[in-house]
């Protein structure tokens, strides 16, 4: 059985990726194994101007999870144009940038250089940031701005897009029928869940910037659940995320409607994960006895 | 690198809240004071703990840890025996590379920003180098590791804010004092932010400063625990640290 899966963009020897801000641009990963054994890799989202981020504390672990307030810090386009995709190239693998904004004119110029680059072989849209001020999430949680924003920035890009959505809504068909209509080539669900975490001692909110997103295991149910709904409304390629750290987990995305996954919060405390389950994953499927190959051709 | 699988193979308890664990670690080669292992503890904790090296060799590794929440509540009911696994050494240990028999070097540090002194007065001491140590406890109760620095040859100075032990006083009054002597070259410190806040306000010769910093990833992707520099910019406690030009960092 070959675990390799196509795309729009993105052709992936296996099914499985890092999450974007899970994994950086690659480079500390790299020392812990081939990234060429990744089936594609999710950047850190990338804004025009260089971002410090949120002070800290940033991450504040939960039960069977994490709430993290990053604030998208990155190097900026032009940084990342020059150094960190150049770096991500050397290897044989799609690249899916993502990108974030905090006016659409924002996402606009990041999209429309990443596309013309040739350094990125698709892009995923954050539109639900939940940690900053006009992070994506003022966008991401209106049905109408998600396909105004996507049909704008299809209209400048070069390679296919991919929306990523927000659980943070009302309507999750809703968001993805609007991406849909923009013309989205693919959907990512799900980002994290904003929740927060109070220091005993002071009465405070642990992170410094009070609400983070919640990831881990602990949103995998939600996660499929949407997957699993968004996959009977629309008939674009989903990648789906969230809570995955096995391969039994993937095969309930898979089961669930995904085409492909992304896995995040398990790299911290296993750097190989993506590799790991990718090495169990045949086993999975074959011995769930549950037909993948039906599944890989529809919506590709 | 891989992660390593870990055996226990000695919990002791040395004060009411801190613990000193031993580590077989077949994979492990060595380290530079200053640098951590990530420890997994499993089950429902979703991230890795990092603890700084106090002690090790090829295939032995040992961590002091504070009781504080419930993972390391969990951890002092570890037995002999019991595996967990982790990632070490990681981390940017403390610049040692430059020091010679001519400097003459301090050691500052207060709670569990003790042990990684301990590694590094170890590694000093056997190149013959002359270290006086400046430790400090809120009371008597909560001293370790004195003796261990005494075996080594050292020149320790504890003081505990009542004087109840040692000296009175904070381990800044121990750093005052020797800038009034004039005798030492370079400083390193680990122990609480506001000790080192201190430290750093008081010596402005070389010194270093380890410090610790909430974690998610351990080796630099995750930007959990940047730490602001002077300069406006900020670096990774976890890969371009835990160990740093004591000025360079704005604590």
């Amino acid at each position: 059985m070959s675990l390799a899966v196509n795309l729009p963009g993105l052709n992936m020897k296996n099914p499985l990726m890092p999450a974007s801000g899970c994994f950086g641009f690659g480079e500390d990963y790299a020392k812990w194994f081939d990234l060429n054994e990744l089936g594609a890799i999710a950047t850190k989202a990338i804004t025009v101007e260089k971002r410090t981020g949120n002070a800290t504390p940033r991450t504040v672990e939960t039960p069977h999870g994490m709430l993290n307030a990053i604030g998208l810090q990155n190097p900026g386009l032009a940084v990342i144009l020059q150094k960190k995709l150049p770096f991500l190239r050397q290897y044989d693998i799609p690249i899916l940038a993502n990108v974030a904004g905090s006016t659409e004119e924002d996402y606009e110029t990041v999209v429309k250089a990443l596309s013309e680059s040739g350094l990125c072989d698709a892009i995923e849209v954050n539109i639900s940031c939940p940690n900053v001020k006009e992070g994506g999430i003022a966008f991401g949680q209106d049905a109408h701005k998600i396909e105004e924003l996507t049909r704008r920035l299809k209209q400048v890009s070069r390679v296919p897009l991919y929306m990523k959505l927000s659980p943070n809504v009302t309507s999750i068909v809703d968001c993805a029928k609007a991406a849909v209509a923009g013309g989205a080539d693919g959907l990512s669900l799900i980002n994290t869940l904003v929740g927060m975490r109070f220091s005993p001692t002071t009465g405070t909110p642990i992170l410094a910037n009070g609400v983070g997103g919640l990831s881990g295991g602990a949103i995998l149910p939600v996660a499929l659940r949407m997957v699993y709904e968004v996959r009977n409304a629309v008939n674009v390629p989903i990648i789906g995320m969230g809570g995955i750290d096995k391969s039994a987990d993937v095969l309930e995305f898979l089961q669930a409607g995904a085409d492909a996954v992304a896995v995040g919060t398990a790299h911290f405390k296993q750097p190989t994960i993506c590799v790991d389950i990718a090495n169990e994953l045949e086993e999975t499927i074959t011995g769930s006895g549950w037909a993948w190959n039906k599944r890989q051709e529809v919506g590709v | 690198m891989r992660k390593h699988t870990l055996t226990v193979t000695s919990q002791r308890q040395l004060t009411d809240t801190v613990f000193e664990l031993e580590l077989e670690a077949p994979q492990f080669e060595g380290f530079t004071p200053g640098q951590f292992a990530f420890l997994d503890l499993g089950g429902s904790y979703s991230l890795a703990r990092p603890f700084s090296i106090a002690d090790g060799s090829k295939g032995m590794c040992t961590i002091v840890y504070k009781r504080v929440g419930a993972g390391t509540e969990a951890m002092t009911s570890l037995q002999l025996g019991a595996k967990l696994t982790g990632m070490l050494p990681l981390g940017t240990g403390f610049e040692i590379d430059h020091l010679s028999t001519e400097m003459r070097v301090v050691l500052v540090g207060g709670g569990v920003g003790i042990p990684p002194l301990f590694a590094l007065a170890k590694v000093l001491r056997g190149r013959g180098i002359d270290v006086c140590v400046v430790i400090g406890f809120a009371t008597t109760s909560e001293r370790f590791y004195e003796a261990r620095f005494v075996e080594l040859g050292c020149d320790v100075r504890v003081y505990t804010n009542e004087g109840s032990y040692g000296r009175k006083g904070l381990v800044t009054d121990g750093v005052t004092a020797l800038l009034q002597e004039d005798a030492h070259d370079v400083l390193y410190t680990c122990g609480p932010h506001g000790m080192m806040k201190a430290v750093q306000a008081l010596w402005k010769k070389e010194g270093y400063a380890a410090l610790e910093g909430r974690m998610a990833c351990g080796i630099g992707a995750c930007l959990s625990c940047v730490q602001p520099l002077h300069d406006g910019d900020s670096k990774r406690i976890c890969c371009d640290g835990p160990a740093f030009a004591l000025q360079e960092v704005a604590l």
